[in-house]
């Protein structure tokens, strides 16, 4: 046989052995014909008849995720010309924090400078400098008002005589009511291929760089490969790990945000930064199914409303503090304060007083006011007279993994629109940054599929070990069986006593040890009560308990190794600001032995660490945008 | 309380059964929280939601008692069983889970905007009109979750698919047909996909989570514009 015969044979036995394939424009002929090996070496995906039970699907540039970092890197790299497919967990346009169809804040920048040493000041210093001025030089060079209004969003927020509403921030300009979900519309309208309801479960890694990634297709059970030649992760954050209410945890994020590909990419090797940090609001906690949504509840922000927040005393204790002076920061470590002096509400918070009515009510954002009406006729909630129970939740974690300035990971091949030094310790929070990191990420992801070097051969083992390793967390049957929901409480207790808005050494360590033992004893024995492949909701959910895991012990191990306190990372044992030893960051990474943390010098090019702390001490002023 | 929910899983059933659970009920139990309880404590079902509570993802929509509601926002009154069953309209993937992809599709389909220039920051800036400013708001909450159209009892008894998009595809016209910087006719639109075909009996208003659409309001006012260029039949 030539070789050209045998390359041919090949190819044959490959689409015969490979089950469906399908996808983008980069259609069979780019793949090499290699596919023999993927038949000889099936262990686990193999059929009866000995072929993969696995469907392979190529494209060119691979997003993972369906919010609006997902979708933004997809559009933008589909308008650089090469073949797109997006992977959703969810169903798409109904997924993650981009498919909640609301009122989302973000902005426009005219001085990139005063921007930028803005963030680097918001940040408390921590934002990796480099990567910084790739996301502000972005922003500037785009008017994300027009960019979002092209998508979709009919009319953004405006004053009652319908003048167009915009609030000049220290930054820039920020406007409202920028609905996400017309994103996912161009994106259909555009014919972009979208496979939904398809979780990731592990990368396709060859040569230290990521060539796809696979998963399961949820309402079947099917086992998806997909090929790329760059790959986009826009999965979402990780809040699902903080505490447990009756059906979602102390947070407004969605039972799809569990780390999944920040877990991957660390157990890849990939560095992950700021797992100290996280982002918080202040949200009503009852009705318990409605607990901390952030649409469904109600709250109350450093603007204006925190006037009317009281301990159980009835004292208003920040009432007069001028508004010039309040910021996020400060109204979240007000809150936290005041409880850890013993004077909060029974469930860990403390109150909003809305009774003054309509002259409160009018200047509260639309997606707590209208809830107003639905508490009282549906719940017999009347915020009109009665005090208003709300707590801290996790509105969003800064921890991922670490991205150059091209926001390419550690991991070659794959980009990550919010990674780890993005945001640093950031307390103030406006959506521009999955926007600006998506468009940066689709652009090099589709740089790069471009010249992506040709493979020479795959080495399908690695699939067939993941097919291997979920079909075996679905099966098993261990002696002395828990189940997976009570698994994943057991961690998200252990996250909620380490890292609240009161954060203190002994009880970090407490929850460390507790995950510690979580997976050693208890993952081992977690099992399926029913191990049908279709819509298994208790096999998704075992599979994210591993990333689930991963993802909360680096946080708690970050948490007790930053000894001081610094943006919404409060240590009430260490509660100052430690410029001389802690001006630097925490990186995190997977070793033999174990989880490494690391404490390595920030990254910078704007600005010095003398000139940060300058800023940290005098706070914000103007000047700064020029001069330090 | 008695929860009986509807199972089905095609891969295995011939047809759907129900099975029934004892559910300790509280005060402000909402359906998504009995779900919950049964998951936890009985049986694994498979169910679906995102936001929790918030009106903003659509998709816990199911039928409790015959009527279409999201099972995050709806409290179950005390002494009442309930019958829990896929939101009809659309097929079953498994239990209380249905796929909404094709009317998802045709509304993303609608919503795109017609127009032949891109819009520019001072297109978006310039005053609206408080009216039209107040419908679009309004408009804008539809979560998609789709208990409009499983309530619709023209939908619910209809043989061509062409008569009527339902509520929820003619919202999405609406939305456009109002916004001042779509320029696709959309009242013809309205007219194509079944404007005359509805019959104005408002429970579409009924069963939409967001108090804010007002679906009988929008349809009148399309028809009026549909009348005024001599679209009726």
């Amino acid at each position: 046989m030539s070789e050209k015969d045998e390359k041919l044979n090949s190819r044959r036995n490959f689409l015969k052995g490979a089950g469906l394939l399908a996808g983008g424009a980069a259609l069979m002929s780019t793949l090499p014909p290699v596919a023999t090996e993927a038949v000889a070496k099936t262990t686990g995906g193999k059929t009866s008849a000995g072929e993969p039970a696995y469907e392979v699907y190529n494209t060119d540039v691979l997003v993972i995720g369906g919010g609006i970092a997902a979708t933004t890197a997809a559009l933008q790299a589909f308008g650089e010309g090469v073949n797109v497919m997006m992977v959703d967990k969810g169903p798409f346009r109904q997924s993650g924090g981009g498919g909640m169809n609301w009122a989302v804040i973000t902005g426009w920048i005219d001085d990139v400078a005063r921007a930028f040493r803005y963030n680097i000041y918001n940040s408390e210093g921590m934002i990796n400098q480099k990567v910084g001025k790739t996301l502000h030089e972005e922003w500037a060079s785009e008017n994300l008002l027009a960019l979002l209004g092209q998508r979709g969003t009919s009319v953004f927020r405006r004053h009652p005589d319908g003048k167009f509403w915009v609030l000049n921030a220290a930054y820039g300009n920020m406007f409202e009511d920028y609905f996400p979900r017309h994103d996912m519309d161009v994106a259909k309208g555009y014919g972009l291929k979208v496979m939904d309801k398809t979780m990731i479960t592990e990368f396709l890694v060859q040569d230290g760089r990521c060539i796809g990634a696979m998963g399961i297709y949820l309402p079947t059970g099917t086992f998806r490969v997909f090929r790329a030649k760059a790959v986009v992760a826009a999965a979402g954050p990780y809040p699902w790990i903080y505490g447990w209410n009756t059906v979602a945890p102390q947070s407004i994020h969605s039972p799809d945000c569990t780390g999944d590909l920040d877990a991957i990419a660390y157990r890849h090797g990939c560095r992950l930064q700021d797992m100290e940090f996280w982002e918080n609001d202040l949200i009503s906690i009852e009705p318990s199914g409605l607990s901390c949504s952030y649409n469904g509840g109600i709250g109350a922000d450093a603007q204006g409303a925190y006037h009317y927040v009281c301990d159980k005393d009835g004292v208003y204790w920040m009432k007069d503090i001028p508004e010039a002076e309040m910021t996020r920061g400060k109204f979240i470590r007000e809150i936290a304060k005041r409880i850890e002096q013993g004077k909060g509400s029974p469930n860990g918070g403390v109150y909003l007083d809305l009774r003054a009515g309509e002259e409160i009510i009018k200047t509260m954002r639309v997606h707590y006011s209208r809830n107003i009406v639905p508490f009282r006729e549906k719940f017999g909630i009347d915020v009109r007279n009665q005090l208003l129970e709300v707590a801290i939740e996790w509105a969003e974690n800064h921890g991922h993994p670490v991205v150059d300035e091209n926001f390419e990971s550690d991991l070659k091949g794959i980009f990550y629109p919010v990674g780890g030094g993005v945001r640093g310790a950031r307390i103030n929070h406006t959506c521009q940054g999955p926007i600006i990191g998506g468009k940066v990420s689709g652009r090099n992801a589709a740089k790069l599929a471009k010249k992506a070097p040709e493979l020479k051969s795959i080495d399908w083992k690695q699939v067939n070990e993941e097919y291997a390793r979920i079909h075996a967390l679905r099966t098993r049957k261990p002696s002395n069986p828990l189940t997976v929901h009570d698994v994943r409480h057991a961690i998200q207790r252990a996250c909620f006593k380490a890292l609240g808005p009161i954060r203190k050494g002994s009880a970090i360590e407490q929850s460390i040890r507790e995950l510690e033992r979580i997976r050693k004893n208890d993952l081992p024995r977690m099992a399926l009560r029913d191990n049908v492949q279709q819509y298994n909701i208790e096999w998704k959910q075992a599979i994210e308990n591993y990333n689930m895991i991963d993802v909360a012990e680096a946080c708690c191990k970050a948490t007790l190794m930053r000894t001081e306190t610094r943006g919404s990372h409060y240590r009430s044992d260490y509660p100052q600001r430690d410029d001389e030893n802690w001006l630097c960051n925490i990186v995190i990474k997977k070793t033999n032995s174990g989880m490494k943390l690391t404490k390595t010098p920030i990254v910078t090019s704007e600005l010095s660490p003398e000139q940060i702390k300058k800023m940290l001490k005098t706070g914000w002023k103007k000047e700064y945008a020029k001069e330090v | 309380m008695k929860v009986k929910i509807q199972k089905f899983n095609p891969a295995k059933d011939a047809k759907p059964y129900y099975k029934t659970f004892d559910v300790p009920w509280k005060k402000n139990m909402t359906v998504l929280e009995a779900l919950m309880y049964v998951y936890e404590n009985f049986d694994p079902i498979a169910f679906d939601y995102s936001c929790h509570g918030g009106r903003v993802c659509g998709r816990c929509g199911v039928m409790v008692n015959g009527k279409p509601v999201m099972a995050c926002f709806t409290p179950i009154e005390k002494g009442t069983d309930i019958t829990v069953e896929p939101q009809k309209g659309s097929p079953v993937e498994r239990d209380l889970i249905v796929d909404r992809t094709e009317m998802q599709d045709r509304i993303s389909n609608i919503e795109r905007r017609i127009r032949s220039k891109p819009l520019e920051p001072k297109d978006l800036q310039k005053d609206f009109d408080p009216v039209v400013k107040q419908k679009l708001d309004d408009l804008e909450w539809c979560c998609r979750c789709l208990s409009c159209n499983a309530g619709c009892p023209v939908l619910n008894d209809m043989s061509d698919p062409e008569k009527y998009i339902g509520p929820a595809g003619m919202r999405a016209i609406g939305l456009r047909h109002f916004d001042p910087n779509d320029e696709g006719d959309r009242v013809l639109e309205a007219v194509q996909n079944g404007l005359y075909n509805c019959i104005l009996c408002g429970q579409c208003d009924k069963n939409c989570p967001a108090s804010e659409i007002k679906h009988v309001e929008l349809f009148k006012e399309l028809r009026a514009e549909a009348e005024k260029r001599g679209l009726k039949h």
